[in-house]
């Protein structure tokens, strides 16, 4: 009797363990698909491609002229912006398919590419 | 005729009008089109340059006139317009005081008597408007179209795309929406639109589903400069010389006409929201799809006409209000 006891224990427990590996797995696949892991950060200075890189690794760049461009947890902001009027440095943070932060005095354009379909553009 | 995953055939960024532009279009794409969509948006260009070199007009002298073409009458004239609805809250000759506050290069606050000064020249019932001519009465006035130029490009480029034989596409001209024709890439055909979070800018907190319209979003949240712990932002009230305080953080809107659509988000903004209900509510006869998504200081959403636009909102808490 005792090892039947124990032998349901154990099925209890593994079926216990299939369900919180599958709900992790459910619960990642349906992250990342919110967020897109594959999405990345295009930076274009002049009209020439300057740099792509990946949303998801936090990392600074600084761009000769214009500024420094943050990537902190999925989110892009530009610090220590060298253009007269900040309004890139105002745009505040971006981190949607189709967001982007532009400063005009220095023609630099920074926007998010994913392939979320949420939505076809943003207003504003 | 739509499938769910046609990717767009053409998207292309474009410096112009002083703003930065994204085209894109689904059908019809060659080699020549960028040189096509190039040479239509410096054509919009060209036509808003309305003396000289500039988007502005200054009258050095009393009665003084420039010639002009027709498309520009027919925006100024629907400027005027809302002029006359917004109670002078909105006011294309408001150059004196846009210059006054260059909100692009300021640091602090003009002189609050060069504001008063500036202010007594802003009044468009110093325009005089004929089919081929603008006249300002009074020496010193000024004429200033930066406000709907976009409105007005987003009409044209869309009119001067079909003919070309495009027969959809999605313009984005300085966050200006502008869309034509099925949007391939959704099953109904229709354009999903965001509309930033004037607080929380990483996030979108609505959205609207459009077709053949354009969707214009105002606010002082991006161009601004701040003085002693107050944000001066770039939308002024004509009544007061300093930036509209009206309890709107943003104001979108949605109508077939792009220049009412430019021209009406910043009347709004300045108005505020129950001025904003009543234009609103006039236009509606004339354009019956005209919309609004207001966002108030106090974090709450104000709706105009947005039944068939499947308005929805993302992560928001507070009260939204629907008017029709």
């Amino acid at each position: 009797m005792e090892n039947k006891i124990k032998i349901c224990d154990l099925i209890f427990i593994a079926i216990l363990i299939i369900i919180v590996i599958i709900s992790s797995i459910l619960i990642f696949a349906i992250n990342s698909k919110e967020i897109g892991n594959n999405a990345k950060v295009y930076i274009e200075v002049n009209g020439s491609q300057h740099s792509v890189v990946p949303l998801s690794e936090d990392t600074e760049i600084n761009i000769e002229n214009v500024g420094t461009v943050i990537i902190e947890d999925s989110k892009v902001r530009i610090e220590n912006a060298l253009c007269n009027d900040k309004v890139c440095e105002h745009m505040g943070e971006i981190s949607k398919s189709y967001q982007s932060i532009i400063c005009l005095p220095n023609r630099t354009i920074i926007k998010i590419i994913s392939n979320s379909e949420e939505f076809d553009d943003i207003a504003g | 005729m739509s499938t769910s995953c046609t990717k767009p055939t053409f998207t292309k960024d474009y410096w112009v009008m002083d703003t930065y532009c994204t085209v894109t279009l689904y059908e019809g794409v060659s080699k020549e089109t960028t040189k096509i969509v190039s040479d239509i948006l410096n054509d919009c260009e060209e036509r808003l340059l309305i003396k000289d070199d500039s988007k502005s007009f200054f009258a050095e002298t009393d009665n003084c006139s420039i010639p002009i073409q027709n498309d520009i009458y027919e925006m100024l004239e629907l400027c005027l317009k809302v002029s006359d609805l917004s109670d002078g809250k909105f006011d294309i000759t408001i150059a004196p005081l846009s210059v006054l506050w260059d909100i692009q290069n300021r640091k602090m606050p003009p002189e609050k008597t060069d504001i008063y000064e500036a202010k007594k020249l802003v009044d468009h019932n110093n325009i005089i408007l004929t089919e081929n001519s603008l006249t300002l009465l009074k020496e010193d006035t000024g004429i200033d179209i930066g406000a709907v130029g976009k409105g007005y490009a987003g009409d044209r480029t869309a009119e001067l795309l079909k003919e070309k034989g495009f027969n959809s596409g999605l313009l984005n001209l300085g966050g200006n929406i502008t869309v034509f024709g099925e949007n391939p890439n959704r099953d109904d055909g229709y354009f999903i639109i965001g509309i930033k979070d004037p607080v929380n800018t990483s996030s979108v907190y609505a959205s609207l589903k459009i077709q053949n319209t354009n969707m214009v979003t105002a606010g002082g949240y991006e161009r601004y400069f701040e003085f002693e712990d107050q944000i001066y932002h770039h939308i002024i009230d004509p009544e007061t010389g300093y930036p509209a305080n009206s309890g709107i953080k943003s104001s979108t809107i949605v109508c077939e006409n792009g220049i009412i659509a430019d021209a009406l988000a910043t009347a709004i903004y300045v108005t505020g929201a129950e001025k904003g209900i009543e234009m609103l509510t006039v236009l509606k006869n004339e354009y019956p799809n005209i919309a609004a998504v207001l966002y108030t200081d106090d974090g709450n959403i104000i709706t105009f006409n947005i039944a068939n636009y499947e308005f929805t909102t993302y992560n928001f808490n507070g009260e939204i209000s629907y008017y029709e």
